[in-house]
């Protein structure tokens, strides 16, 4: 599969989310945040993780108004898979791509750990590693009832009050489901010397 | 030439991390601080006359400059 990965000036994870798809066997191509591409370039997206302009403003603000999101929000709409990891998460909430916000974690720390993670549309459980200062997810009470109604909150953290989010929600997808955006790196746990193989074909 | 701040204030019913970890620092210190709320000021520096002026802050705040989610702004020097 061609899939694009997105760099912003201060993206950090773009090197292991890319080693990840090309052992997964897929042809990356690295995207550069002034770049505009034609939706038909690419069969899927990633927006990997990092500090995308030194997280000013807010997480992802800066990015998610960059010219490369508006080809990446073409391709969302003709409902293509677009995944975002983290900050990547950050970006498709602040470009409207996905509902919510993500705030600083409750207690104000950088959280950096593993996680238990739940899938409740399934009830899938893997084990992720995490690593966010702003990862507390955010949104209406409205909003929230209707993410687990139309079935779109598909990851949750085990613990309780694991960084504040609402309901523990680590990841969501928009309604169609072909945008995700998670907290926890899957890219990062995907052999065995990783310390857990959960990452592995994550999300295809 | 004119100035023009963007005063940014989490909402008040969204939990203010940084104000709460201010307002104990105070507490802790024996100010007598009843609440603390931590936000952002934007300066912006405008030609425009004040009609075109108000035209154009009132875009770029709705366009990214707060997140209306969490987030109140204000514009101050109209």
């Amino acid at each position: 599969m061609k899939v694009g990965v997105v760099q912003f000036p201060g993206t950090n994870c773009d090197r292991d989310v890319f080693q990840w798809l090309v052992d997964q066997g897929h042809s990356p191509t690295y995207l550069w945040h002034q770049d505009r591409f034609d939706r038909g370039s690419f069969e899927a997206c990633v927006i990997p993780g990092g500090f995308s302009f030194g997280d000013y403003l807010r997480s992802g603000a800066l990015a998610a108004r960059s010219s490369v999101m508006k080809s990446v929000s073409e391709m969302a709409k003709s409902g293509k898979p677009i995944l975002g990891i983290c900050n990547g998460f950050q970006i498709l909430c602040e470009a409207g791509l996905l509902p919510g916000v993500l705030m600083q974690n409750q207690k104000g720390n950088f959280i950096d750990d593993w996680a238990d993670l739940k899938n409740p549309l399934n009830n899938k459980k893997i084990r992720l590693p995490v690593a966010h200062g702003d990862g507390r997810y955010f949104a209406s009470s409205d909003t929230v009832k209707k993410l687990w109604d139309q079935n779109q909150v598909n990851w949750c953290y085990e613990r309780a009050d694991f960084n504040g989010s609402v309901d523990e929600i680590a990841g969501v997808q928009c309604l169609n489901g072909n945008v995700k955006g998670l907290m926890p790196h899957p890219e990062r746990a995907y052999q065995n010397w990783m310390g857990s193989t959960d990452g592995w074909q994550f999300w295809i | 030439m004119k100035k023009y701040f963007v005063r940014i204030l989490p909402k008040d019913e969204v939990l203010d991390v940084q104000g709460r970890a201010v307002l104990q620092m105070l507490k802790s210190q024996k100010h007598p601080v009843a609440s603390i709320r931590v936000g952002k000021l934007i300066e912006v520096v405008l030609n425009e006359n004040v009609s075109q002026a108000q035209e154009v802050l009132k875009k770029i705040t709705a366009e990214g400059l707060y997140n209306p989610l969490v987030e109140v702004a204000e514009v101050e020097g109209l």
